[in-house]
């Protein structure tokens, strides 16, 4: 079995994150750039080398599309045991997820890959774009949101795929096909700084291919956009018990609005006794819609 | 007047002769091709970055078998071994003087000489069988708990007695027949042959029951020579090869761990180091170690000694197997029971024979995280240190969070400072440890000592990683941390942590020049008491407060004295020792990155230590180390006891009394 | 841009009441309510931008008449019904040949899909087919100055917001992120119902949905959960957790618990939320009996909204909590189940009653 996983280097998501005003550009608050292999792009990895093990004649062949400083996701790819990697050098002057799709489904369009892996979504852009358009492009079928693979045999894969809300389905799809996986998929395996030391010192492929994207099957995407803190948004006003007496209803009426998570002086914390706590709880419960 | 000295071999025929010494000769190769054997398993161990010293190794071994070690701490076994021992040697010495006298042309078994010999063989004889029966009363009738009263040692014991009774015998009949005057001497023969006249027993019989018991004697001796290298009996060879290689590093320094870029270490024989194999054969399976380690206190399924024996048995697996199957230690380890160990040390204070107990089990952690096989818990903390720089994944940027209004002050690039205060991860991340940070703040500025802090440029030593078995990821710490220091020049660092401290005083430097000096902080803050830079007022009202030993601090690095110091001068405190304090300090759990990794057991190791400083009838444990400090605290919420006891390290009690 | 403009510029195309498509979601014949947030985004669209909205819903045979019952009481707009015995539940083949042959026959300008499981899994690839634009994950979209359409998205897991704009002219297929949008409330007076039957000739030979798999919070991953009821110290014991899963049931929520609870085997590791436990962001995050410790929050800190109860006033899980209470939770938490579940009987009473 042939598989390709699609991975991503990106910034990590535990680190404060802020936009530079003037350029508009991401990245990390007062430190220096801490990247990561994009995490369901990890997930997807991590499949892919768990069915290499179920059926031991299997290939693992992972590619990135980035420029040569931005690869540490394909080293990554190579300390936890891809048997290959390969970057797509991408034009400078394009970007954006469809670009990115055309060129993995142009490296794919003449090799029979058995299965694409790919991250559901990258953690900046968040588009979940990339493995859907690999899969128009290519014409293959797809599934998205994969939580775990049941068995992969004769030509044909049996998933289980998320839905909203905790749902999930069984699913089966033929191969060759694109799949996406989301983080829960599989546990990570840690990669030891000796391995990923050890694997620095290789050399990685690089291809570069001619693409012309205005000939191709692509959603139009936008030439310019602009990045910007979210502003805090009140939602909904909370009208508290008017039998409360007028200090408290003050405070609850606070807590209405979207507070930053670190404010605490603007939440409720009632005393009482249990008959009237717990008739709080129920309504605050209730106005939010959790009953 | 009758020859003082007797018949070599009387009553021994030809036959019984070369049956001995056939037999013996056997024996002796029997147990040189199994020790052979295993030898060449242990030589396919990896370097163990030790410089093997001829003369030290020797000075090593002769003093312990002189001055007995670390056996005297239990003054029981101690004896039952030192009669054991050295009756033992008494009558193979005795042995080889009737050899000799019998088969070379030296002729000195006789007069005077021989009397004195014959009572001193005797003498030994009955050390001997004493010591054994001791040994079997402790394992078998008192059944002290760390020892097993396992069939096979009972067989092996057995087995010495029975050499030890069969030679009286032997001894009695022959004088039984002749009952010489001067055979007074040897008392315990003589005694028997006097039973055996008693009892009426004739002179042929005696002599076909002499010559019967010799022939059992031989064979029993013959048995023991070939059984020199099983389990048990082994420790007699190579503890003293493990006492002649200890390690001469510091106690709290780990060994470096290089593998070759094509391995990929899976437990087996070439993954260990040969110091490790060898180590393991010299078990005596004595079960000290496992008696005060802390995991096992809590009920965890680590069993040190049980570690040890399964390396020990690995060895024997490799040395019998079978072709192209090769035997891993992971067959018989669980990963869960390496987890669990604490790294404080108590084993390797405990063994007698020196064996590094718990650098295996983190050598064995090191594989296991080479190949990815560790818990997620493990794998987020690696990972947060991997890319934040600390163990707890908060970010970087809040390293300094916790002092933002103390405006404190910071490296200069190009000014030399006097002191680094270094606040490590726990000092400036953890809560309850910012305290700690927050008072010796006070205390510095306070005794006007010229100081600075490295903030932002600070970042972990690296400690957690190499507890945890990321060698790399250590290096990588300890290589940034070194670069800082040479940048700025920093050459003299306190610090509160004792795991930092440890760091930097024994594993920053493997085996080269220092290049900084870095104390603890309680040996600065004994220092400045002493030298009234600190003044203390106040009462702390007749606190009765007892000291809880870091083991990274004391069992260590030897520190006991300044901490203690520290407390004493506190006025009106009133200071009780725990049980189990200085080297013997039982483990607060927190070491070998037990601070993030999920627990089990019945009981937590913090908690067995927080009850038994509670028993002291102390109302306030005072510590020196911010794990200590966490993990106790989190016992007194656990056991619902935060009200009863306080938990607090002896900065903030410094600072509490301290006069401004 | 303008070459495709002009190939589209058929009726439903023109300057004048340019059409906004929603797509209802609608899985195993049940609409989601994500459906009627797309609605109210769509007519205030429509209003900005003087456009006409209508509604496209696929499914089978056997669910219509439900699934276009529960529509009823909020459309006022046409309704385009494709049946099918392969719509009854999503797969991204069947419903591309669907809309593909929908939207070429109706020519809308927007197709609203929500940004769910399924509307991430149709939109990118519909719109590469169909050559539209793509707005993937969006909280807002407005008509701007000029002929253009203010869209924000957001990436970065919400952290940082992405304005671009539209022209007007371009085709373009948007995904909204669910749970923004205020849903549309009943009509008041509800008139005709406007449905215009589709043919479709569905087949699907690459993707076959087995069955479906209901979320259980019993038995689920705490991390998948939606709302989760976690137990601490405060709970006392294995016997205490009773309590707590009454809760988590009446609010068909997951069962968590502290390091505290877990270290002392009262549950159950796999349930641990924090450090060295499962990070969780559920949107309720019901913390009893829980002290707050860091390492503790850190595994839940992003969680919509968290409630609290604890009987020490002073700790820390109050700092974060959106609603706290004071109280002992062996009292408190039945009384609140009880509460819940008399609710839930007297809606379900009411329902009945009315014959609906």
């Amino acid at each position: 079995m042939k598989l390709a996983v699609c991975v991503k280097e990106v910034l990590d998501s535990r680190l404060p994150l802020q936009v530079v005003p003037q350029t508009g550009e991401v990245t990390h608050l007062a430190s220096a750039r801490v990247t990561v292999i994009n995490p369901s792009d990890r997930a997807a990895l991590e499949v892919a080398l768990m069915l290499k093990d179920q059926n031991p004649d299997s290939r693992v062949e992972v590619f990135s599309v980035c420029a040569a400083g931005e690869d540490n996701a394909l080293y990554f790819a190579l300390a936890r045991g891809a048997d290959s990697v390969e970057r797509l050098a991408p034009d400078r002057h394009l970007a954006g997820p469809p670009y990115t799709a055309l060129l993995l489904a142009s490296r794919f369009a003449n090799e029979k890959f058995d299965l694409i892996c790919c991250g559901d979504e990258t953690l900046d852009n968040s588009s979940a774009m990339v493995g859907p358009l690999i899969a128009e492009l290519l014409d293959y079928p797809q599934l998205t949101g994969v939580t775990k693979v049941r068995e992969c045999s004769c030509g044909k894969l049996l998933a289980e795929r998320s839905l909203d809300r905790g749902h999930r389905e069984l699913i089966e799809m033929e191969l060759p096909g694109v799949v996406t996986f989301k983080i829960e998929a599989a546990e990570p395996r840690y990669v030891s700084v000796r391995r990923l030391e050890q694997a620095r010192r290789r050399e990685i492929a690089v291809r570069q291919l001619d693409i012309v994207p205005s000939k191709s099957r692509l959603p139009r995407w936008p030439d310019a956009e602009k990045k910007v803190p979210p502003r805090a948004r009140v939602k909904r006003k909370f009208t508290p018990d008017s039998n409360l007496p007028p200090a408290e209803r003050v405070k609850m009426i606070m807590a209405g609005g979207v507070a930053p998570q670190q404010s605490s002086q603007n939440s409720a914390i009632l005393e009482g006794d249990s008959e009237y706590l717990s008739e709080q709880l129920f309504r605050f419960l209730r106005h939010h819609e959790f009953i | 007047m009758e020859q003082i000295t007797r018949e070599i071999e009387w009553n021994v025929t030809l036959w019984m002769q070369v049956f001995l010494y056939v037999g013996a000769f056997a024996g002796v190769l029997i147990a040189g091709w199994r020790l052979s054997r295993r030898y060449h398993v242990w030589k396919l161990g990896r370097s163990a970055n030790v410089q093997v010293s001829i003369p030290r190794s020797l000075a090593n071994a002769i003093a312990w078998i002189l001055n007995r070690g670390k056996m005297p701490r239990d003054g029981f076994a101690s004896l039952m071994h030192l009669l054991i021992l050295w009756g033992f040697i008494i009558l193979f010495i005795g042995t080889t003087l009737v050899f000799l006298e019998r088969q070379t042309p030296l002729h000195f078994f006789y007069g005077p000489f021989y009397l004195v010999a014959s009572a001193v063989i005797d003498l030994g004889g009955l050390g001997f069988l004493i010591g054994l029966g001791m040994a079997v009363y402790r394992r078998y009738v008192q059944r002290q708990p760390r020892l097993k009263a396992s069939a096979w040692v009972g067989t092996l014991l057995g087995l010495m007695i029975a050499i030890g009774v069969t030679g009286f015998l032997l001894e009695g009949f022959r004088i039984s027949v002749t009952m010489p005057g001067f055979e007074k001497v040897s008392f315990v023969g003589y005694g028997l042959a006097l039973m055996f006249r008693a009892g009426g027993l004739a002179t042929e019989e005696l002599t076909r029951l002499h010559r019967a018991d010799w022939l059992l004697h031989a064979a029993l001796s013959i048995a023991f020579f070939g059984l020199a290298t099983v389990y048990f009996f082994r420790h007699i060879i190579v503890s003293v090869l493990s006492v002649a290689l200890r390690p001469t590093r510091a106690r709290g320094a780990l060994r470096p761990y290089e593998l070759s870029p094509e391995s990929n270490p899976s437990g087996s024989v070439f993954d260990m180091t040969w110091k490790d194999l060898l180590d393991a054969d010299a078990c005596t399976a004595c079960g000290r170690c496992t008696s005060v380690c802390p995991a096992t206190a809590a009920g965890k399924t680590l069993d040190p000694r049980g570690v040890v024996l399964k390396l020990s048995d690995l060895v024997s697996r490799h040395a019998s197997r079978r072709d192209g199957t090769t035997p891993s230690a992971f067959d018989t380890i669980t990963e869960r029971e390496l987890w669990d160990c604490t790294t404080c040390g108590a084993c390797v204070y405990e063994c007698p024979v020196d064996i590094e107990v718990f650098d295996k089990i983190i050598d064995l952690r090191r594989q296991l995280v080479d190949v990815g096989n560790i818990s997620p818990a493990a794998r987020g903390c690696l990972e947060g240190l991997e890319h934040r720089q600390n163990p707890w994944d908060y970010p970087p940027a809040q390293r300094a969070t916790w002092s933002e209004t103390l405006k404190l002050p910071g490296i200069v690039l190009g000014k030399k400072p006097e002191w680094i205060y270094w606040i490590g991860c726990a000092g400036a991340f953890e809560p309850s440890a910012q305290s700690i940070s927050r008072a010796m703040v006070e205390i510095l500025r306070q005794a006007k000592v010229d100081f600075v802090v490295l903030g932002s440029e600070e970042r972990c030593t690296g400690d957690p990683a190499r507890r945890m078995g990321d060698e790399g990821l250590f290096q990588r710490f300890r290589n940034k941390n070194l670069e800082t220091f040479r940048r700025h020049g920093i050459h003299k660092i306190v610090t509160h942590c004792p795991h930092c401290f440890n760091t930097f005083k024994n594993e920053y430097r493997d085996g080269g020049e220092p290049e900084f000096e870095v104390i603890h902080h309680s040996q600065l803050l004994s220092h400045l008491i002493s030298e009234g830079k600190i003044r203390l007022t106040g009462s702390t009202a007749d606190k009765q407060v007892t000291f809880h030993d870091p083991c990274y601090l004391g069992r260590h690095n030897g520190e006991f004295t300044a901490p203690r110091t520290v407390v004493d001068s506190l006025p009106g405190m009133k200071r009780v020792e725990m049980p189990r304090s200085r080297e013997k300090s039982f483990c607060c759990g927190g070491g070998g990155g037990q601070m993030w990794l999920e627990s089990r057991g019945q009981q937590r190791v913090e908690n067995v230590r927080l009850s038994e400083a509670r028993q002291t009838g102390a109302s306030l444990v005072a510590t020196a180390c911010p794990f200590c400090k966490v993990m106790l605290e989190t016992a007194s919420v656990t056991a619902g006891q935060q009200d009863q006891v306080k938990i607090k390290d002896i900065s903030e009690l410094l600072s509490e009394t301290m006069e401004r | 841009m303008s070459a495709i403009a002009s190939s589209i510029s058929d009726t439903g195309f023109g300057s004048d009441m340019p059409l906004i498509l929603v797509l209802a979601e609608c899985y195993w014949g049940q609409v989601q309510k994500v459906t009627l947030e797309l609605l109210g985004d769509a007519r205030k669209l429509a209003a900005a931008i003087k456009g006409r909205v209508e509604v496209a819903l696929l499914t089978s045979p056997l669910h219509s008449d439900g699934a276009v019952h529960e529509l009823r009481p909020y459309l006022q707009e046409r309704l385009h019904l494709v049946e099918a015995p392969l719509l009854e539940n999503y797969t991204t083949d069947t419903h591309l040949c669907v809309l593909e042959a929908l939207l070429n026959r109706v020519r809308p300008r927007i197709v609203m899909l929500g940004a769910t499981a399924n509307g991430r899994d149709l939109g990118p690839r519909l719109a590469a087919r169909m050559g539209m634009g793509y707005a993937p994950h969006c909280l807002l979209i407005r008509s701007g100055t000029a002929g253009r359409l203010d869209i924000t998205r957001i990436s970065h897991g919400g952290r940082v917001h992405v304005q671009s704009a539209w022209l007007m002219e371009t085709p373009l297929i948007i995904t909204m992120k669910p749970g923004v949008a205020d849903a549309v409330s009943t009509n008041r007076s509800p008139g005709e119902l406007n449905v215009e039957r589709h043919s479709a000739d569905v087949r699907s030979e690459r993707v076959r949905v087995i069955e479906p798999i209901p979320a259980d919070p019993k038995t689920q991953d705490i991390r998948e959960a939606e709302r989760v009821v976690s137990g601490g110290r405060g709970v006392g014991g294995p016997e205490g957790f009773a309590v707590i899963r009454e809760l988590a049931d009446a609010l068909h929520a997951a069962v968590g618990a502290s390091r505290v609870a877990v270290d002392l085997g009262w549950i159950e590791y796999a349930r641990q939320v924090g450090q060295t436990g499962k990070a969780v962001a559920p949107q309720l995050y019901v913390a009893v009996g829980i002290s707050g410790a860091s390492h503790h929050l850190m595994g839940m800190r992003s969680s919509e909204k968290i409630v609290a109860v604890n009987t020490d006033r002073q700790a820390p899980i109050f700092a974060v909590s959106h609603f706290g209470v004071v109280g002992d939770l062996h009292k408190v938490l039945p009384r609140l189940s009880n509460r819940i579940r008399q609710h839930k009987a007297q809606a379900k009473d009411v329902t009945e009653s009315a014959g609906v």
